[in-house]
């Protein structure tokens, strides 16, 4: 079928490829800036940087594996790109289409001995795999008091808004791996922190799942060091210190955080901004040490409200800090619908308006 | 040698000899199948000590035993066998009809149809016959009406559709065994394009396709080129005939060659020969197949080509550009359906939203409710 190209070109600009999609981001970016004592950086995205993690294990340990759906060819976000090539088809291979195999493949192989990266295509199609992670993975360890273990298993999947994703592209489930006890749940903000964790997560002798803001894959551009190195898990980070309210969340809900602390400080209100990064074991201490300093806490994530994360951290620090706190805890979250209809993504979104509003409201309680 | 007194030599020589001999017999012994607990449905199978392993396309093996048929007249066979179909299509239809909650209870003698009619034919008219709950068939021998037993029929059936990957989900394997299990008129069309977005199909499956698998779970299954038009009709066509009728699933594997990338998403070059594809795609086009046998029957030309597909572009684009200045739905539709009504927290969340999206005058926030129809939020 032919199609003349002046009939075409007002077309080009809505049918083009996942990422440059005309549509305004929800958030600013915030760029970090490596530490220093790391050496030599290099000017990567959050996509590139996990290929470079990646790399970094396959070359270092020989026993590791990556492998999910379509990660032979690179990977539909290209983070294994150039590794089948590079370590061959015997340790970066395709699986069939199917998660519950991929994950309950991943167990065996991290059992036996192998450092196994499975991909999960996207967090929206982890369910599938569920119960090998909740009834297998999560208790392996626990059932065969120590004989056995699954630690080596690390689950990657990229997670969260990404603007157009719509129901099955956009979902982060963080919540309902929380309440699993013996997995780990991480979330990093930008590229130089998914380094550090990623690698974290796969030292870590226990099954984690690493969850990878999609909508960071490209735009996340930092200065990543080269070298190896690690970030603690269960371990949140202050990124600004306030004294009038602390501010959590974790992935990309971190920035649309940061560029709320500059609107209120426009309001002569000081914002705390932490990121929890491990979302479970997380770090309590560190947060209801914050909440105790400031005495208000507003926890802001993609996920739906009720049962999420913010619940959990509201729940805790309401009986940690209680007599510190000036004011209720406020969550401001995506509605209880589901994550996320197509043209009310604006609406869903825990925006930076929303936030704002809900500060001010805590500072005048 | 020091010779050991004959009183420990004799002591001893019973006890090894019965050792030894009890060893021997062990070894030696043949089985005894009746030493087995009888209970196994294929007690006579008979054992062997040869470690064989059945090959993977291995053919299943059918045991037929002696069969008598000379002692039966052409009419007493004939009502055998009408009795033995019939219960079977009674079974199917009523089994249907209790999932459809049309009757409320029902039980199959789905694999011993032989059993009930052979033994009810054995058996003398005045014999009295004390059944237990799936001996329906012996009742129909013997006369029993079929609207006795309740009868309806459904001329529906559901076609489900999906790719080669898909097919490695456990969710297929769980669709084709409830469905050959429950006998349910279903047709599985399985478009099979060789990929699952940049998986090639020898990286899913290493079995004889799809269909092959029909075997597997009991279920007819059909390999159909896919680019012919008028194959993947006639298959269609037979396969809906046997669901609807007989209330089964059948399995129909479509080949086909997907020509693009898995979506806008996807370049596909970076996982095979865009090159190759084009040729490719030049000699097996299924739109030319029909065209050119269109153009052969007489009932179309290049003239009329031509103008169709004018039209049929002009008609897309003006659809694409009307529809670019709708606008979009209410926000408040984001709060339906989620449940059949708006529960109560989230009315309360949509009153929240709204208030916030009235106060907000931000110009940037304002530019995008502009785009959307306004929204008249329900009274509390």
């Amino acid at each position: 079928m032919i199609l003349s190209i002046s009939r075409l070109i007002p077309t080009l600009s809505t049918c083009s490829s996942f990422f440059t999609r005309r549509r305004l981001a929800h958030f600013t970016f915030f760029k970090d800036q490596p530490d220093p004592s790391y050496g030599p950086t290099k000017e990567m995205n959050l996509c590139q940087t996990i290929q470079n993690t990646i790399d970094i294990t396959l070359g270092n340990d020989h026993t590791a594996i990556v492998f999910g759906e379509d990660v032979a060819f690179g990977g539909v976000f290209r983070c294994t790109a150039d590794l089948r090539q590079k370590y061959g088809a015997d340790r970066v291979f395709n699986t069939p289409l199917c998660e519950q195999g991929i994950i309950g493949f991943g167990i065996g192989a991290a059992v036996a001995g192998t450092t196994a990266i499975a991909e999960i295509q996207f967090a929206d199609y982890i369910f599938p795999a569920y119960d090998q992670i909740v009834n297998e993975a999560a208790k392996y360890r626990y059932r065969s008091q120590n004989l056995f273990n699954c630690g080596r298993l690390t689950i990657r999947a990229p997670w969260g808004a990404v603007g157009h994703g719509a129901l099955y592209h956009s979902q982060s489930p963080e919540a309902q791996f929380m309440h699993t006890p013996g997995i780990k749940v991480v979330i990093p903000r930008s590229a130089i922190q998914a380094k550090g964790l990623l690698l974290s997560c796969i030292k870590d002798d226990n099954p984690c799942i690493f969850f990878e803001p999609k909508i960071l894959y490209r735009s996340a551009k930092e200065d990543v060091p080269l070298k190896e190195y690690t970030i603690p898990l269960s371990k949140a980070e202050i990124i600004s210190e306030g004294t009038d309210i602390t501010l959590v969340s974790w992935g990309t809900q971190v920035h649309v955080l940061r560029e709320v602390a500059q609107l209120a400080a426009k309001e002569n209100i000081s914002c705390e901004v932490i990121d929890l990064r491990t979302i479970v074991p997380w770090d309590v201490d560190t947060i209801c040490q914050s909440v105790s300093k400031t005495g208000r806490l507003l926890i802001s994530h993609e996920a739906p409200i009720t049962g999420g994360v913010g619940a959990e951290i509201a729940a805790t620090v309401s009986r940690e800090c209680f007599l510190n706190l000036e004011a209720p805890v406020e969550r401001i979250c995506g509605y209880d619908i589901h994550p996320i209809p197509h043209v009310f993504e604006p609406f869903y979104f825990p925006s930076k308006w929303r936030c704002l509003d809900a500060i001010k409201r805590m500072m005048n309680f | 040698m020091q010779r050991w007194p004959g009183k420990v030599y004799s002591r001893l020589y019973r006890p090894i000899m019965y050792q030894l001999t009890k060893r021997y017999q062990s070894t030696a012994a043949k089985f005894d199948s009746s030493a087995l607990p009888g209970t196994s449905p294929v007690d006579n199978v008979p054992i062997t000590t040869k470690l064989e392993f059945l090959p993977s396309k291995a053919k299943s093996i059918i045991l037929n035993i002696g069969l008598w048929t000379q002692m039966f007249s052409d009419n007493q066979l004939i009502k055998m066998y009408k009795d033995m179909t019939m219960l079977e299509t009674m079974d199917n239809i009523l089994f249907q009809s209790q999932r459809q909650e049309r009757i409320s209870f029902y039980m199959t003698h789905r694999g011993e149809e032989a059993t009930q009619i052979g033994s009810a034919a054995a058996l003398d008219s005045g014999d009295l016959v004390y059944a237990q709950y799936r001996e329906a068939g012996i009742l129909l021998y013997r006369g029993y009406k079929l609207h006795q037993f309740i009868d309806q029929s459904n001329e529906k059936c559901v076609v489900c559709y999906f790719g080669d990957g898909a097919t490695s989900e456990s969710d297929a394997h769980a669709a084709f065994n409830f469905a050959a299990t429950l006998e349910v008129p279903i047709i599985f069309i399985c478009r099979n394009n060789g990929y699952a977005i940049s998986t090639p199909s020898k990286d899913q499956y290493h079995s004889d396709g799809i269909a092959s698998r029909g075997t597997g779970y009991g279920m007819m299954a059909i390999r159909v080129d896919g680019h012919d038009l008028f194959a993947v009709y006639n298959a269609n066509k037979a396969a809906r005939q046997m669901a609807v009728n007989e209330n089964k699933p059948i399995l129909i594997e479509v080949m086909v060659d997907r020509f693009g990338p898995h979506s806008t998403s996807d370049d596909s070059s970076a996982y095979r020969s865009e090159e190759k594809m084009r040729h490719h795609a030049k000699t097996i086009d299924p739109i030319e197949r029909v065209r050119r046998y269109m153009d052969v029957r007489g009932c179309w030309n290049n003239e009329k080509e031509k103008t169709w597909r004018k039209e049929a572009t002009d008609m897309v684009l003006k659809e694409l550009e009307q529809c670019e200045h709708i606008k979009r739905a209410s926000i408040t539709i984001m709060f339906d359906n989620v449940f059949e009504k708006v529960e109560p927290h989230l009315q309360k969340q949509m009153h929240e939203l709204m208030q916030h999206v009235q106060q907000n005058h931000e110009a940037s926030f304002l530019t995008l409710l502009s785009k959307y129809e306004q929204s008249c939020v329900p009274d509390k």
